[in-house]
């Protein structure tokens, strides 16, 4: 055994303090954050039963400390009176798993509680999901659009601002279930027109990736799951 | 003259050259002719000394392969003598509890002999011959107690009397090596199972304490490793106070009453390790039913079966994981003697291609040299005859040669 001079111990404190340094604690990935958009427009309004189902969907992959808003798209969708349910998963997984059922529970309980409206104010909304984000950073935030996609703010107070689009940096987008309006039919280009063109603006906003999912509740879980998953 | 001077000889032996080839040959044969001596001294100093160099460092090889096959032998033949060592003590503990028997016996039915001496002619009663056939019967066991390790001494008398003397082996440290081998990964592979189960029940204790350590280790993989490392290492110091492995000479010293102490308390331990194990299981029981609720929108009754699977696979792992002590110290034990084998065996390799290299560049030197001399031979028999032509006229004018 070597006898503990006074350089070895110094060399040997050092040494302790490095691997002391090593056991820092840190904080964990920031946490991710869905918010639901959901047209309560009179052409969306068939299309209600089948949103709440596949918000619940959504739900059940939320992660422990992630958020989940469901936001209606009406007249003047700016507001916070618009966002209709607002919850943070708990951090402890037992405690998530709870409020997911919670979650799901409230999400059957907005059946009643959403009333169609006249007008269509699609950027209110995304508006709004950056006045709920601005505070912090989701990584990632996803928007799920449930919409016809018809912006329709003629005859409604709330028609300033509507021009462009709020940044949307890093946001994934999904639209959802979107729906044909009565013109489609007789011409279904305007269809994909219409889609193509909200990618363009959302792109152009800044969104990091534009998903369209028509018709299957699986894939948008998946999709959700995946995004939020990394 | 200086540099203008050798170029205008080297101009002068060019243009010579050029003129004839005969004179090219002849100037080629004098240059070979003048550097013989300097040919055989690159020849001796590179080709040789390269050959002597690499035979010197094969040479080496080989006594180092050598003197790590005799230290493996050594090794081997100790450990052997060791193991009948204990085996012999054992038995021989096995000997002298026999003997102790019967000195009990002897006590025991002292009174009976006693009394068949006083009875004399009239015989034995019954309870006398009761008596008497109880202690034929008791003699016969502890006789055969007795004989069973006789025999073995006497079965294995050559095989004690050639480990006392020569080198026998009758275990193959191989073989031993390779199931331990085999065995550690296996219940190591517990392990990882084990750290799997406990890591999602810990996940949701410690979901608030963010990351721990450098890297991106969790407070909860940090504290499910060190729970199965801490069960490996409890069962290890039991094993050790059990004297089922005998790596560590600490509890090998200690009296026995106080190593019966000690693997109580390790025993003990790994109980508590188990109790904890066991609710860790149902407590992911209960995450995996929160799971299904969450899916199918209800809670469901899954039934006793799997949380009975995994109660049972918790409490039984810390006992698996002690198991670890038993394949690492045959691994430790036989260890040395397989690596000094195989690196003897190694080395020996490695000596054979530095042997034929030294053997190789010295019969490349001799070809060289052999070339060189075939082609100085002319000019060295033109010198030779002019040498001896020399000599002679100067003897004719009668100076010394």
């Amino acid at each position: 055994m070597t006898r503990p001079t006074p350089s070895r111990l110094f060399i040997a404190a050092l040494a302790g303090l490095a691997l002391l340094a090593g056991c820092e604690r840190r904080e964990p990935p920031p946490p991710g954050a869905v918010f639901v958009l959901y047209d309560t427009s009179k052409t969306y309004a068939a299309n209600k039963r089948a949103t709440l189902d596949s918000s619940k969907e959504i739900a059940k992959e939320l992660r422990p400390g992630d958020r989940f808003a469901f936001t209606k798209i009406g007249e003047c969708s700016f507001g916070q009176n618009n966002v209709m349910l607002d919850v943070d998963m708990p951090l402890r997984e037992d405690f998530a798993a709870r409020s997911k059922l919670d979650l799901m529970e409230s999400i059957d309980g907005l059946a009643r509680r959403l009333r169609s409206e006249n007008t269509t104010d699609i950027t209110g909304a995304l508006w709004e999901v950056r006045r709920q984000t601005d505070s912090a950073d989701y990584q990632p935030l996803v928007v799920v659009i449930f919409s016809d996609l018809d912006e329709d703010v003629a005859g409604s107070a709330c028609q300033g601002g509507r021009d462009a689009l709020p940044r949307l940096d890093g946001a994934r987008v999904i639209l959802a279930d979107i729906s044909e309006i009565q013109g489609d039919r007789v011409d279904p280009t305007r269809y994909f027109e219409r889609i193509d063109s909200w990618r363009t603006r959302l792109e152009e906003a800044g969104a990091a990736e534009v998903l369209t999912i028509a018709g299957s509740k699986s894939r948008l879980r998946a999709a959700v799951g995946g995004t939020l998953g990394g | 003259m200086g540099a203008g001077g050798d170029a205008s000889w080297w101009a002068t032996i060019n243009a010579l050259a050029a003129a004839h080839p005969l004179v090219t040959l002849v100037l080629v044969l004098a240059g070979l002719y003048m550097a013989r001596e300097a040919v055989g001294v690159l020849i001796d100093s590179v080709f040789v000394q390269a050959a002597r160099i690499l035979e010197d460092f094969a040479s080496e090889t080989r006594k180092l392969a050598a003197s790590m096959q005799d230290e493996a032998r050594a090794t081997l033949v100790q450990m052997q003598r060791e193991e009948f060592a204990n085996e012999m003590a054992s038995r021989q503990k096995e000997l002298m509890a026999v003997l102790d028997r019967f000195t009990a016996l002897d006590e025991k039915y002292k009174p009976v002999i006693k009394a068949l001496g006083k009875a004399g002619e009239r015989g034995p009663g019954k309870a006398s011959n009761r008596a008497l056939m109880t202690l034929a019967a008791e003699i016969a066991a502890a006789d055969d107690r007795f004989s069973k390790h006789i025999d073995y001494v006497k079965s294995n008398e050559k095989i004690l009397q050639a480990v006392h003397g020569e080198a026998v082996y009758t275990f193959s440290p191989f073989i031993r090596f390779f199931f331990a081998s085999l065995f550690i990964p296996l219940i190591m592979l517990g392990g990882v199972l084990n750290f799997f189960l406990i890591k999602r029940p810990l996940d949701t204790l410690f979901a608030e304490s963010g990351y721990a350590f450098a890297g991106s280790a969790t407070l909860s993989e940090v504290s499910a490793a060190t729970i199965i490392v801490m069960e490996a290492v409890i069962g290890f110091f039991f094993l050790e106070s059990m004297r089922i492995t005998k790596v560590l000479p600490n509890f090998h010293e200690l009296l026995p009453r106080t190593r019966a102490v000690w693997a109580s308390a390790f025993f003990a331990i790994l109980v508590s390790f188990s109790v904890i194990e066991g609710s860790l299981a149902i407590w992911r029981e209960e995450l995996i039913a929160l799971d299904a609720a969450v899916e199918t929108g209800e809670l469901i009754d899954f039934g006793g079966a799997p949380m009975l699977f995994q109660v049972i696979l918790g409490v039984l792992m810390p006992f698996l994981l002690a198991l670890i002590g038993i394949p690492l110290e045959t691994f430790l034990k036989n260890a040395r003697v397989v690596v000094l084998f195989l690196a003897a065996a190694g080395l020996s390799l490695i000596a054979l291609p530095l042997a034929v290299g030294s053997v190789a560049i010295n019969f490349t030197g001799e070809v060289i040299a052999a070339t060189f001399n075939v082609a100085t031979s002319v000019p060295n028999a033109i010198a030779g005859l002019a040498m001896r032509a020399w000599r002679s006229v100067r003897a004719s004018r009668g100076r010394p040669a």
